[in-house]
């Protein structure tokens, strides 16, 4: 099956399974790897993505699912070789250890950010309530996307 | 100890490669692509004990892109251990690569090779395999009977040598006291599951091997020892970790993706699913405890005997060594004159259990600690004033190990605790709230400690290898597993410490055995104190070298050669400076030498590294749930060298501790040993919204031996957590619940209990 | 991986597709259970038909007294819906408790109401707001039945082979409010152990009271004791503990007429839960009625 996307701002169109994960579709097909797989049930939020504006897991989704939209990666945060403000806050506040949930952390709060530019710390705990950090206490997450989105609202 | 300023020790940077981590640039080992990669698939077998009698994988062959399938018929026999950390060491050695003799229910009873992971998935639901059934002891309870099922030849049960200090049984005191507790199995729940990549090249006949591994020198052993292979041609690299938490210290899958790849001369990948990983690993041990204590009237200690019986899952691994380490750790927090240990491990037919994160200090400071909370509520004493009178002061003997206590400071983390949690008016407040209402509330406290080195259970020493570019910029060997929590963003500030170079220009590499010094692996949180001393001799040995090469250069002795900022000088020409660059191109160019060095240090002392954690909780006591309202740990960790990441190292003790207290659970079927949770669906973690905005206090007094002070604090951070929180919950209650996990279901019961036992009083 | 994959872009398209459909052929909405369960990998099913690009299946809109709601909104969507928020609380709010935002901004409600969990948040909502299930037939037609009838038990609905749940209907009811409670084992991204969903006429004291028990059984439970207990009166302690005391009961004859627990219950405590625990949903529920009042 022929699909029509976008993968971070690039518009693409491919011949894919569409019943194959997207999960798989992105590491495998896209080649970015920084998506990564915790749990495959949509328990774990590592291999979360946005998709048409809206984080989802890429594990739940099939690539067919794709055609006709707009999914943005980690490897898309990075514009120009300007890290996206969280990805900033994500360094700056040491909310980064293992990573291996980092990439799916950093889309649930991009997405959230995008919906919701100046979110309260109730807010923020929500949107990433979804997402498993086992190597810390989501102090410095939280405070990670809190000081991106007073830096937002301060440009 | 005086505080000097430093550049960068005890700076917060952030952790190593955090930009390759907001980016998803960089590659941990599931990631890596090569061409004509094979994947491997286990399959699980389908009964809780019994034979493998037969095998067709004929269906399995029809598959397209399959080049093998593996089982018991097929491999060898060889026996090897998943928890033997080095060649010397002894270990029970029960495990094959597929064995006949099937033990618990979803162990592997065969693999497939294929092209692709669907391939290989594919291909594994196609093998018919033919059991015959045994009786299976699920439960402990049953694997201790007279008749029980024999899981292993010698039997099921394993008794470890009683540690003993002092004369438990002839000492007296006023009051006796006994106390139960349990633990429950848990996952690690690392987020990365176990990725191997194995590549054979026929040329040669080397073998390489890409893990996220702890122990690469220890997996070199296993797989050398297991393939007949000389160490040297096996190469075992470590790949950033995504997590381990103690599970990936053990030898899990690397056997069979090396006996895959050599077998085929090729270059295969393994990557668990999560299910495998719950299931095909190992677990957090399930473990009762019994603790009985002499205590004196006025709270002094007077004995203390601890029997603890740990279900080790279908295979022993670790486990004798892990139970007999418990007892190890008996004397490590309280001056206590009489000391008792007993320790026996049984197997079951169920998932294996091993290695975690503290390796038995969580078990036995648990025991103890919740014995001592419901001592001091005997002796209607405070439990801070309690445990005041009884902790060891600095360089105190550790009675079981005949080591000091190094540079300790418990007495300082339960009276900082103390006022900064202000435990004394939470306490009254939480007192008077408690009279009626839907509501309750309750503090807890608890304290622990750890060690910072595996001396003197064996020696320890730490290797480090450094060397200086022909443009001044450095790069040290040293074998380090980072586990994503910041070692080796430690090292390279010890390094440019020392080196007085930009932090930039230091390259640390994590291990790989075909270019590393020996090192026994990353666990024992023995990274920062052994291999930061390594780190820190090794460049302090280097710059003298260096100087040496300055002096020649600038025609005077070394003596007189000061050195500032990445520059050498003489005294008394302080405007004519030799950068490392000059001094190391002169050394290359003039005096044919390469200006490197290579140290090792070893372990003389391991000092304890007292942790208390103090917590308040608020009990519903209509729905049984428990929210965690604030809480505050206190680590004396001599130096705290990056201080952000050992927060963040805090937080993840608080958030696996309540979850060993409060939450999680790996359930057995207590009637045919299934894994009942094999996902995260019925297991719930402490998430963002449950783990509370937690406070963290370091007491920075330093060591003498370790690096700028520095002890450990990788392990130690989880352990008083569940103690604390089980009291929290008792104050609130009024109950004494040690069953863990105290889950609202277990709760509600005991509140049910209480109710009937009041109205019985009435 | 061989099976086929229709993502149909109108109504007639899936209708068309519906006709194809055998046995082993799968619809996916979300995908946040099918996918759970088997990767998409289970090389049985012949056929995937996929709504996610099917714009109209997602849509809500009032009409003719009632508000329609395409089977493939989501719940982040249903919950932020003014005219939901407006009209059905209750449903808002459950929708805000589903899984993880991951999950609310892929998870269908006609997913949900077609997998028939007993834990379906969305089940008790619906039942209480007396709506109606819109279901698509192969030949292009519709039909409607009460959601009551749609839900069968466990798994099971009325669904029948080459049809698929089009849209779910509610018919507004004037001067009502409403409010849901969940018992999960944590705060978020949890499933319900027992949930409520609640509607009242608005008053002095809370009139014509109807409630649904979620999650305790295979379907959900219409409450009739609740408006004979809490109706036309103020509601102290004493009219709470009544309904706990009912609702206990009524949880108690579920359990000892189940053959077997529930594989994860295994301790006596655990088998109880629910029974002891239910008073925490009373208590919250009257609460919040008290608070929307």
């Amino acid at each position: 099956m022929i699909i029509n996307f976008t993968v971070n701002g690039k518009s693409v169109s491919m011949d894919v399974m569409p019943q194959k994960r997207l999960l798989d579709f992105i590491r495998e097909d896209l080649l970015l790897t920084g998506t990564k797989e915790g749990c495959a049930e949509g328990e774990c939020g590592a291999c979360t993505v946005i998709l048409n504006k809206k984080a989802v897991h890429s594990c739940l989704t099939m690539t067919g699912q794709l055609d006709g939209g707009e999914l943005m990666t980690v490897e898309g945060l990075e514009k120009d070789g300007e890290l996206d403000v969280l990805q900033k806050m994500f360094i700056k506040k040491s909310a980064v250890q293992c990573g291996f949930c980092t990439s799916g952390m950093l889309m649930s709060a991009k997405a959230l950010l995008m919906e919701n530019p100046h979110p309260t710390q109730e807010e923020i705990k929500r949107a990433i309530a979804g997402n498993i950090c086992r190597c810390g206490g989501y102090r410095e997450i939280k405070e990670a996307v809190a000081s991106a989105a007073e830096m937002e609202k301060e440009e | 100890m005086q505080q000097k300023e430093y550049r960068y020790v005890g700076k917060s940077l952030s952790n190593d490669n955090a930009y390759g981590k907001v980016t998803g640039a960089v590659q941990y080992c599931g990631d890596m692509m090569a061409p004509g990669m094979l994947h491997i698939k286990i399959k699980a077998g389908e009964i809780a004990h019994g034979r493998v009698i037969g095998a067709d994988t004929s269906g399995a062959w029809k598959v397209p892109g399959v080049k093998a399938v593996y089982t018991c018929f097929n491999t060898p026999d060889t026996l090897y251990d998943r928890g033997r950390v080095a060649s010397y060491e002894t270990a029970p050695f029960q495990e094959r690569l597929f064995d006949s003799h099937i033990r618990y229910m979803g162990e592997r009873v065969a693999a497939v090779v294929a092209d692709t992971v669907e391939h290989a998935q594919e291909a594994c639901r196609k093998i018919k395999i033919e059991y015959e059934t045994y009786p299976a002891a699920v439960t402990m309870e049953e694997a201790l009977r007279e008749d029980a099922p024999k899981i292993h030849e010698k039997g099921n049960v394993y008794e470890a040598e009683p540690a003993v200090y002092g004369d438990y049984q002839s000492c007296s005191a006023e009051h006796v006291h006994r106390s139960r507790s349990h633990l429950g199995r848990i996952t690690h729940l690392s987020m990365e599951t176990y990725a191997v990549r194995a590549r054979y090249e026929k040329g040669s006949g080397k073998l390489t091997v890409w893990t996220g591994c702890q122990t690469a020198f220890g997996i070199r052993s296993t797989l050398g020892d297991f393939l007949d292979m000389p160490y040297s041609k096996v190469r075992v690299v470590k790949t950033t970790m995504g997590g381990s938490f103690g599970c990936k210290q053990e030898t899990v899958i690397e056997p069979l993706a090396a006996y895959a790849a050599k077998d085929l001369k090729a270059d295969v990948m393994v990557v668990y699913t999560r299910e495998e990983q719950i299931n095909n690993a190992m677990l957090k041990h399930s473990v009762d405890l019994e603790v009985e204590s002499k205590v004196h009237g006025d709270g002094t200690i007077e004995g203390m005997q601890i029997k603890a019986v740990l279900d080790a899952g279908a295979y022993l691994t670790v486990s004798p060594s892990y139970c007999s380490v418990m007892g190890g750790k008996l004397g490590k927090v309280y001056r206590i004159p009489h000391l008792r240990y007993e320790g026996t491990v049984v197997c079951t037919n169920t998932a294996v259990n091993g290695s975690f994160r503290s390796w038995g200090s969580g078990e036995i400071v648990l025991a103890y600690e919740n014995h001592w909370n419901q001592v001091a509520e005997e002796l209607h004493m405070d439990p801070i004033d309690f445990r005041l009178k009884n902790v060891h002061q600095a360089y105190d003997l550790e009675p079981m190990h005949r080591v000091t206590v190094g540079n300790t400071y418990f007495h300082e983390c339960l009276i900082k605790g103390r006022e900064a949690f202000q435990w004394d008016q939470r306490k009254k407040k939480c007192a008077e709230k408690n009279k009626n209402g839907r509501y309750r509330c309750g503090v807890g406290m608890a304290l622990a400690s750890h060690t910072s080195s595996k001396y003197p259970y064996s020696s320890d020493m730490g290797n480090a290898l450094a060397r200086i570019q022909d443009d001044g910029s450095l790069i040290v060997h040293v074998g380090i597993h980072d586990h994503g929590c910041g070692t080796v963003m430690a090292m390279r500030k010890i390094a440019a410490e020392i080196m007085e170079i930009d932090l930039e220009q230091v390259e640390v590499t994590e291990i790989d055995t075909s270019v590393d010094l020996y090192d026994y692996g990353c666990y024992a949180s023995r990274t920062i104190y052994i291999l930061g001393q390594a780190v820190k001799k090794c460049c302090e040995d280097l710059l003298e070298k260096a100087r040496q090469m300055a002096a020649c250069k600038l025609d005077s002795r070394a003596s007189l050669i000061k050195y500032e900022n990445g520059e050498f000088y003489k005294e008394d020409e302080p405007n004519e400076r030799l950068s490392l660059k000059e001094t190391a191109k002169y050394a290359i160019r003039v005096k044919g030498e390469d200006l490197y060095m290579a140290a090792s240090v070893r372990s003389k002392e391991n000092p304890g590294v007292p942790s208390a954690h103090f917590t308040q909780v608020k009990v519903d006591t209509y729905s049984g749930m428990v929210e965690v309202e604030d809480c505050l740990s206190v680590h004396d960790v001599g130096k705290a060298l990056n201080p952000d990441l050992c927060v963040g190292q805090v937080g993840s003790g608080i958030q696996q501790g309540m979850g060993i207290a409060l939450c999680e659970e790996i359930k057995i079927d207590p009637k045919t040993g299934r894994t009942l949770i094999t996902n995260f669906k019925n297991y719930e973690v402490a998430n963002a919204v449950d783990v509370p905005d937690y406070q963290a206090l370091f007491i920075e007094e330093g060591d003498e031996y370790g690096p700028f002070g520095a002890k450990s604090i990788g392990e130690v951070v989880v352990v008083p957590v569940p103690p604390a929180l089980v009291a929290a919950v008792n104050n609130a209650l009024g109950t004494r619940l040690t069953h863990l996990p105290l889950t609202p279901s277990v709760i509600l019961e005991a509140i049910e209990r209480q109710q009937e036992e009041k109205s019985h009083d009435h | 991986m061989n099976s086929n994959y229709i993502q149909p872009r109108t109504r007639q398209e899936l209708s068309q597709a519906l006709g194809q459909m055998t046995e082993n052929s799968r619809i996916i909405a979300g995908g946040t259970d099918l996918m759970a369960s088997d990767h998409g990998r289970d090389s049985s099913t012949d056929l995937y038909i996929s709504l996610f690009c099917l714009g109209d299946m997602a849509e809500i809109y009032r009409e003719d007294g009632w508000v329609r709601i395409g089977a493939g909104a989501v719940h982040d969507a249903i919950e932020k819906n003014p005219i939901i928020q407006e009209n059905f609380r209750a449903l808002s709010m459950a929708c805000s408790k589903v899984g993880s935002q991951q999950i609310r901004n892929k998870g269908t409600i006609g997913g949900n109401l077609v997998n028939a969990s007993p834990a379906g948040d969305m089940l008790p909502c619906v039942c209480l707001f007396l709506g109606e299930v819109e279901i698509l037939r192969a030949d292009d037609t519709t039909y409607r039945m009460p959601a009551r009838d749609f839900i069968l038990g466990a798994g099971k609905t009325a669904l029948k082979p080459k049809e698929a749940l089009y849209a779910v209907w509610l018919p507004i009811q004037e001067g009502r409010s409403s409010t849901f409670v969940k018992l999960g084992s944590r705060k978020e991204v949890t499933i319900a152990q027992i949930s409520m969903a609640v509607s009242w006429e608005k008053g002095e004291y809370f009139q014509k009271i109807e409630g649904y028990l979620g999650a305790v059984d295979t379907r959900p439970i219409y409450l009739e004791e609740m408006n004979h207990i809490l109706s036309g009166r103020a509601v102290g302690r004493e009219e709470r503990e009544e309904l706990v005391s009912s609702l206990r009961e009524r949880i108690r004859v579920i359990r000892e007429n189940r053959k077997r627990p529930p594989k994860l219950k295994i301790t006596e405590a655990e088998q109880l839960y629910k029974e002891r625990a239910v008073r925490s949903v009373v208590y919250d529920a009257i609460d919040q009625m008290e608070g929307e009042s």
